[in-house]
């Protein structure tokens, strides 16, 4: 049993030291415990405070293990072989507790159903916060906070297995943004959801990185979101770090995204085929946005 | 299949505090265990039933418990019945009958004994759907919780209960798989039969289950569980005077059964 | 592979770290713990057996406890004592033993894992306890009554104190034998359900005084109940540990191996 004596009232939110950068990874390696081959070979990537950072790569190619990585899950929860250096928002991964890290990560999953385990919206949603000691005033306050952000209020008393899909997964947003992070990390948040239920999630990923200015790493397939809204691209293949770009540099770069097997956005895969048949296409466009403008030039050109 | 039994209405039993609900349920259960004369049982039968009546909880569960448990009241009464060592007679029924150590009478101990068990098996079936259903699960779990149970297992308790609507859908969807593939399903077939049912069913459930379950610890631990500090509740509970009354009328209830019975 | 994978770690010179798993309960993740009471309580509501004289049924969550052990290790008890408390607070009308129904299934959980971790010492005091419960009511001094808990008792009693016997069956379980672990399933099995069934005895006849005229007739009948329980017990056990072991999920046997 837990000495209730010694615990501090509430667990302090670390101060981040001396930060550039939100994320610094370096040379990191990691091997799950029981298994051979590492999950991840000396990643090393830097992410400034407000970024969005898209992460794209083929199944089993070690993103979930790297975002497990940002908020130190791996190693601290898996347990394995790790070198190298996380620092988060200031703290190193190695010396800070995940609880502490929490305050600064919020990390979402794929599977919307099974990361809910409350009995209630509102009990899910203030259940981080009770964790960390908060006094009810404030976790109140928190809640609506999130709940507002994420545009749930009139939800709080029902159960999350009675949601939809969409809903589910703001939920869970909601979860981890009522522990004010600094940084989200969403391991492919609209894998399981349907076209509607992700446009809902996606349109506040977006919104709270950009007006909130909240660092966002994002795993998804969704690229055609990745082109209008990320600012920078990471491809993780087989656990190496293989490309690290704009989203324009990738989505054009046709051999390389054969490579490591990413579906472009619908866009790029029209000019692709338009320039397979000799279309002289100048400019590639990736946002529908581009697109429609850049048809629309070759359409007056007479192609 | 429900995943609460508790039933919302704004009456006294719904108004009091969970601690002092399960104090309450406590001491009825001791003493019931305590007592074993039926005029005493059949007090705390009367305790129990008029809360159940001031509760307004519908009666025909009441019903449907004496049904069910019937047979099992009936078998524990026969036994003492029958077979008790008693001195006073009440009827003579035959020769004494060695080989089943029946004495040829029916004594009144026997009776007694027979009523104040059937009367404890009553008492011990209703008090526990009394709290159940009077109570809110989160209030309960906050009790549990103030009482010093340990924190880890009021949440695997209410954590397990808010996975059951997902399970229970899993085990549903298995069965219908099976039942198209012809295993019988629990309700028909012989023994052998339905005990093959369970099989298919039950490694299927388990090892899908456990396939979840590292979702569900990255996400319990990436919200700060387990964070060493005293963990706060949205939710707060205050016991009121009408608490402590009964919390200290249970108490002496208490002290009285067992000055009653080895005083 | 390997070489290049150390000239590329050369880059910088700070060793690799080796981390232990964190927050568990008795070595098994909090969550496997959740899952497993939440299946205990849907186990509940699928009848099986029903009980002669009484109208109840044996529900299928008999062979949950039974395996659990086996699956959890000691943290069995607490995951069969959440499921237990649960299927109460759901289906209040279902016990006879009332609010304390969940301790025989705790009891059942926590000597078999106890015996996977090789805490025999502790599982065989609780299987004691558990024995002399029923023993020091005057009910079992009675014609017969010593026939009650046997023979699976006497299996199991043998299972913990008889140091061949111990190692044998725990090794087999262990090392998932394809032929050798379904006798040591079967051993298991028979400490967990024993344990359950002769808790459920004791309570009864402190509770409610079934004396030997109910014990001994119906003992023929439980004793073949048992039998079944512990024979697809003993299938299930098998399939769910190699099901779990094939697919690298996390189980007891993985940390006493």
């Amino acid at each position: 049993m837990i000495l209730i004596a010694s615990h501090p009232p509430r667990l302090p939110k670390e101060k981040s030291v001396s930060m550039s950068w939100m994320i610094d990874v370096a040379h990191v390696t990691y091997t799950y415990p029981n298994t051979e081959r590492p999950a991840l070979e000396s990643i090393s990537f830097q992410v400034p405070p407000g970024q969005f950072v898209a992460l794209l790569g083929p199944t089993s190619a070690g993103k979930s293990t790297l975002c497990y990585c940002l908020n130190g899950v791996v190693p601290r929860l898996f347990g394995g072989e790790m070198k190298g250096k996380v620092v988060v928002a200031g703290l190193d991964t190695y010396e800070h507790e995940i609880p502490v890290l929490a305050q600064h990560v919020g990390l979402v999953l794929q599977n919307a159903r099974s990361q809910l385990f409350n009995v209630t919206v509102l009990s899910e949603v203030a259940f981080g916060c009770e964790n960390l000691g908060m006094p009810p005033e404030e976790i109140r306050q928190r809640v609506t906070e999130a709940l507002a952000l994420t545009e749930l209020h009139g939800l709080e008393d029902r159960q999350p297995s009675t949601l939809s899909g969409g809903q589910q997964q703001r939920v869970a947003i909601a979860c981890v943004l009522a522990m004010r992070p600094d940084l989200l990390v969403l391991d492919e948040p609209t894998s399981e959801l349907d076209p509607l239920g992700s446009e809902q999630v996606m349109k506040i990923v977006a919104r709270l990185n950009r007006e909130l200015g909240k660092t966002i790493l994002l795993v998804t397939h969704d690229t055609d979101f990745v082109a209008r809204f990320a600012d920078r691209v990471l491809v993780l293949y087989q656990g190496h770090l293989v490309e690290d770009n704009t989203p324009r540099n990738v989505f054009t770069n046709q051999t390389l995204l054969q490579q490591y097997r990413i579906r472009p956005p619908q866009v790029c895969e029209i000019t692709f085929e338009l320039l397979s048949r000799g279309t002289p296409v100048t400019q590639m466009p990736i946002t529908i946005d581009e697109a429609v403008e850049v048809f629309k030039r070759l359409e007056k050109d007479g192609q | 299949m429900a995943t609460s039994a508790f039933i919302p209405a704004n009456t006294f039993l719904h108004r009091l505090d969970a601690r002092s609900k399960l104090i309450a349920l406590l001491t009825i259960l001791a003493i019931a265990m305590i007592l074993d004369h039926p005029v005493y049982i059949l007090g705390l039968l009367g305790i129990v039933l008029f809360s159940w009546l001031a509760a307004r909880l519908p009666l025909n569960f009441l019903g449907n418990i004496f049904k069910y448990f019937s047979g099992i009241a009936l078998l524990i009464f026969c036994i003492q019945l029958f077979f008790y060592p008693g001195e006073i007679y009440l009827l003579h029924l035959s020769r004494p009958i060695p080989l089943i150590g029946f004495s040829g009478y029916i004594s009144l101990e026997g009776v007694l004994y027979g009523l104040a068990l059937i009367l404890r098996l009553i008492v011990i079936l209703t008090i526990a759907p009394l709290l159940v259903m009077t109570t809110p699960l989160s209030e309960l779990m906050l009790a549990l919780v103030k009482f010093k149970i340990p924190y880890r297992f009021a949440f695997i308790l209410t954590t397990a209960m808010s996975l059951l609507p997902s399970i229970q859908n899993r085990a549903e969807l298995i069965q219908q798989a099976q039942l198209c593939r012809g295993v019988a399903d629990f309700e028909q077939g012989n023994l052998i039969l339905r005990l093959r049912a369970s099989a298919s069913l039950l490694i299927p459930l388990i090892l899908g289950a456990f396939r979840d379950s590292q979702t569900l610890e990255v996400a319990i631990s990436s919200r700060a569980f387990g964070a060493p500090v005293q963990r706060t509740y949205l939710l707060e509970t205050h016991l009121r005077p009408v608490d402590y009354s009964l919390i200290m009328a249970s108490g002496l209830l208490l002290l009285f059964s067992l000055w009653i019975r080895w005083g | 592979m390997k070489d290049e994978r150390s000239t590329t770690q050369n880059t910088i010179d700070q060793p690799s770290r080796r981390w232990d798993v964190k927050g568990r309960i008795l070595g098994i993740p909090i969550s496997l713990v959740v899952i497993w009471a939440a299946l205990f309580v849907t186990a509940s509501a699928i009848p099986a057996l029903p009980v002669p004289g009484m109208g109840g049924v044996i529900t299928i969550n008999a062979i949950m406890t039974a395996i659990s052990g086996v699956v959890l290790g000691p943290a069995a008890a607490v995951a069969n004592m959440a499921g237990g408390i649960i299927s109460m607070l759901l289906f209040p009308f279902g016990a006879f033993l009332g609010p304390l129904s969940f301790l025989t299934v705790t009891v059942g959980g926590l000597v078999s894992g106890l015996l996977l971790a090789n805490r025999w010492k502790l599982a065989g005091v609780v299987e004691l306890l558990v024995v002399a419960t029923w023993f020091v009511n005057p009910d079992s001094w009675q014609t017969l009554m010593w026939i009650v808990p046997l023979p699976y008792t006497a299996v199991t009693l043998l299972v913990i104190f008889f140091p061949p016997l111990r190692h044998w069956a725990r090794k087999q379980i262990l090392s998932l034998d394809r032929v050798r672990i379904w006798p040591a399933m079967f051993l298991y099995v028979t400490v967990a359900h024993s344990a359950e069934f002769l808790t459920t005895n004791a309570m009864v006849n402190w509770m409610y005084d079934l004396s030997w005229q109910y014990w001994v007739p119906t003992w023929l009948y439980w004793v073949s109940v048992d039998t079944v329980i512990i024979v697809i017990s003993t299938i299930i056990g098998v399939g769910v540990l190699t099901g779990l072991h094939r697919a690298r999920l996390p189980h007891a046997t993985e940390i006493y191996r």
